[in-house]
């Protein structure tokens, strides 16, 4: 064991640590990912000694947030684990790290292994008559079957998560299982009953210092909004979730939404704001990180805008490069698809021998 | 682009005068070289996808850019050149237009060319300063303020990686303290300059855990993918891009990585197994205390001590840094008393110089002159730390002692000052101790300053300072 001088640095460190994390902010956390190798080492050595490793179970725990939101898990993962195995930690807080070994690995798409440790979590609580601990499992096992498609048991685990959670008066759980419950109405056809979760889900979410979560739970209720036809509200709840994304400097999930924003617009025939709107999306970001698919559907949709603004130039400039990006990636029904407009852009400006091969490619695709 | 650039200046004119001949014909493809341009390249990044059409219309308009500068300088070369080859006019009409003879109207069109040729070669040349400016801000600041000794293995290292056809892996291997990774800094800066590789990423391996039998090589290398995704994509999270696409991009256009201090054996068999597959023009340098078995596609350099001469320059050019001017100044045989005693090893020499400040040479001496082997090197090295250690303050010795629970990354100060206790005045007057006696090291930038600790000083901190060794 090191002298106590080291023992009482260890403690320090993981306190400053957790003072940064907990309660967590969704504003500092870039500031936070680029020290995450501090806060990793902190763990590490918190987990070393038993005097320590109570304090360092704590960190663990309050680290959820910043190793969700900085998709982080794989880095993360072994930390986690070590700090499920050692002694010292308390039940109730083994109960709600079983919780997030769940979640992580059901962000890495393990979700027997995901469902597994929900259920040993929930068994954990049930032992230690922790009902957070069951909520959160609950929740778990929620977001599990609506990644496997089973919606009826989703939205029975979903129900019973919220119930816990509306008990204990949990906003910021109440408000992620409404949103869970919003995806699985949405996913059924279940329209009203799904705005009716994202806008409760939105409204706690107000109430809490987590922008990122609040424009993501927004983009869901507008996906519904625009599903139901009502595209003017959609809107609404859009420009809302732009202004949260712009203040908060996250480029991808700003295209994400411009995209859905643009494409309706688009159906509303306001040809010239879904211009805009696709051509305020920041390309060259989608560029520098490689992200093909999504810098072909910005080149597709602005194709189309231009087809039906009637500017045929435009439109073949932006469908070519549509469809070489859609080259190479793996989706052939959105190259067939790209190819039959490019096609069409090419036969209205009477080049219709040009246009044949792209016809007959897109039917093979 | 691997050529000096006055080699290239006559190729560029060259390709010049094939582009604006063919400036018509939308079937010829475009001039390498001018393509490889730097505004070339900026054009066309700002244009988007690079086909061979868009790669020509930005050759046309870095010309056109260029023509438009040397209209103000020398119009009727300009206008010849404009006449001619853009608006397709014979020369013979161009000389009855301009009322000049035929060779007259050729001799303005070959020196339009040339200093058109010129200032695309300056443009060149402030682009290529800007981007090895950009790139070496991306570098961790040197430890060092001049190399010596290592100039040889320097350009023999700088010459192998900007081979086209050569190994994919470089190491660099050497003992604890020997200098690994200011060559390697050294390196990186100066391949920089030659822009043989298109980015040069430095990547600082986390160190090994506390208990050894938590290492896992799977975890070190999912840390190095984690850091170059974050490099390569600066918009991607790192669970978003596995090793696959890491990969990809690395074969699709030459960067150069340097790995900095890959520990154990198993990291270094890992690495073989996982970059030995490189196809493409991008290197890995490595800096590792593991020399690798010889083997094909992996180039290794052996970093000895330094040699009596050069660790004398040494330690005259480090008692200069910390102002021990009586050390910097002293005789060569009361010098080569030190490194006869301590042997080539640039840390060990830091150390001793600094050391001398305040105990008496012959003591400092006597009890660190031991056999050179590895064993007895960290004998040594553990003497001079304990010596060191005795005449820190209070202050600097609970800094240090406290280094250990910093990353690689290093500490701000209000983490420093968090685990130390101590007030702010107190915590630089003991950052300023410890940097003067080489025992802790500047990492960060300059508008981020960050503190770490060597790993030998960290291992030697862990065991004799803070009590702890594994078997605890």
């Amino acid at each position: 064991m090191p002298n106590d001088h080291f023992l009482r640095s260890v403690l320090a460190n993981l306190g400053y640590w957790d003072g940064l994390v907990h309660p967590f902010r969704d504003p500092g956390y870039a500031e936070l990912e680029y020290e995450f190798p501090n806060i990793v080492r902190a763990t590490e050595i918190g987990l070393t000694f038993p005097a320590t490793r109570a304090k360092a179970g704590v960190l663990v725990t309050h680290c959820f947030d910043l190793v969700e939101l900085g998709h982080l898990w794989d880095l993360w993962l072994p930390h986690l684990r070590r700090a499920i195995e050692v002694p010292e930690i308390e039940l109730g807080l083994k109960g709600q790290l079983i919780n997030q070994l769940g979640y992580f690995l059901m962000h890495r798409r393990d979700l027997e292994a995901a469902s597994n440790a929900h259920r040993t979590a929930i068994a954990l609580g049930e032992q230690v008559r922790d009902l957070m601990i069951i909520g959160d499992g609950w929740f778990g096992l929620a977001n599990i079957g609506y990644h496997q498609h089973d919606y009826a048991q989703a939205v029975s685990f979903g129900e019973q998560a919220a119930d816990i959670f509306l008990e204990l008066q949990k906003p910021k759980h109440l408000s992620n299982a409404y949103n869970v419950l919003g995806l699985l109405a949405h996913a059924t056809g279940n329209y009203p009953i799904a705005l009716n979760y994202f806008s409760q889900a939105v409204d706690l979410r107000r109430q809490t210092e987590s922008p990122l979560r609040l424009a993501m739970f927004l983009q869901n209720q507008a996906f519904t909004e625009q599903s139901t036809g009502q595209n003017e509200a959609a809107l609404v709840t859009l420009a809302e979730a732009e202004t949260i994304l712009q203040a908060n400097h996250n480029p991808g999930q700003l295209v994400n939404l411009r995209l859905t924003l643009g494409a309706i617009h688009f159906a509303m025939g306001a040809y010239a704001t879904a211009e805009e709107v696709f051509k305020k999306i920041d390309t060259g970001f989608l560029r520098r990180n490689n992200m093909r698919t999504w810098l072909a559907m910005v080149y597709n949709n602005l194709g189309n805008v231009y087809l039906k603004q009637g500017l045929r130039d435009e439109a073949e400039t932006s469908l070519l490069q549509a469809a070489a990006h859609w080259r190479k990636t793996a989706e052939e029904i959105q190259l067939a698809n790209t190819l039959g407009d490019l096609a069409e852009a090419q036969a209205l400006q009477g080049r219709v021998k040009e246009a044949m091969p792209n016809y007959d490619e897109a039917l093979i695709h | 682009m691997n050529e000096g650039l006055p080699e290239i200046q006559e190729k560029i004119r060259k390709a010049i005068h094939l582009t604006l001949r063919a400036w018509h014909k939308i079937d010829q493809p475009p001039a390498e070289i001018l393509a490889k341009l730097l505004s070339v390249q900026g054009l066309l990044s700002e244009a988007g996808e690079r086909e061979p059409h868009r790669e020509r219309k930005a050759i046309h308009q870095a010309l056109l850019n260029a023509l438009g500068e040397l209209e103000r300088k020398e119009p009727l070369g300009a206008k010849v050149v404009r006449e001619h080859f853009i608006n397709g006019h014979l020369l013979k009409n161009i000389k009855d237009q301009m009322n000049r003879e035929e060779a007259q109207v050729n001799r303005d069109q070959s020196r339009a060319i040339q200093m058109l040729a010129d200032i695309i070669y300056r443009k060149e040349q402030v682009l290529r300063i800007k981007a090895a400016e950009n790139s070496e801000a991306e570098l961790p600041p040197p430890s060092y303020k001049i190399l010596i000794g290592v100039q040889t293995a320097a350009a023999t290292l700088i010459e192998k990686l900007k081979e086209k056809d050569s190994a994919s892996l470089y190491f660099l291997s050497g003992l604890g303290g020997i200098g690994k990774t200011s060559l390697a800094d050294n390196v990186a800066r100066q391949i920089i300059r030659t822009l043989a590789f298109e980015r040069v990423i430095w990547i600082r391996i986390k160190a090994q855990p506390l208990m050894a039998k938590l290492a896992a090589p799977e975890l070190m290398f999912d840390e190095i993918v984690a850091q170059l995704t974050s490099k390569l994509f600066p918009g991607r999270r790192p669970g978003t891009v596995n090793w696959e696409t890491v990969y990809a991009a690395l074969n699709e256009t030459p960067h150069l990585i340097v790995l900095d201090n890959l520990e154990s054996e198993a990291d270094t068999y890992l690495i073989f197994d996982r970059l030995n597959q490189l196809k493409g023009s991008s290197k890995f340098l490595i800096t590792s205390r593991i020399r690798p078995n010889p083997q094909a596609g992996v180039f290794t350099l052996s970093l000895d001590e330094l040699s009596p001469d050069n660790s004398i320059r040494l330690i005259r050019h480090h008692a200069k840094t910390i102002n021990f001017m009586e050390m910097a100044e002293a005789p060569e045989e009361r010098l080569g008393e030190i490194t006869a005693a301590v042997g080539g090893n640039p840390y060990a020499l830091k150390l001793v110089t600094g050391l001398a400040q305040v105990l008496p040479l012959s003591e400092i001496l006597k009890e660190a002159n031991v056999d050179k082997d590895i064993g007895q090197v960290k004998d040594m090295f553990h003497y001079i730390f304990a010596r060191a250690w005795q005449l820190l303050s209070a202050d600097a010795k609970n800094l240090l002692a406290v280094m250990p629970n910093v990353a690689d990354v290093g500490a701000q100060l209000d983490q420093m000052q968090a685990i130390t206790g101590l007030d702010k005045s107190r915590l630089l007057a003991a950052i300023q101790e410890l940097i003067f006696r080489s025992l802790i090291e500047l990492r960060g930038t300059a508008w981020e300053r960050r503190y770490g600790i060597h790993r030998l000083t960290e291992a030697w901190v862990l065991k004799f300072v803070n009590d702890w060794t594994e078997e605890d």
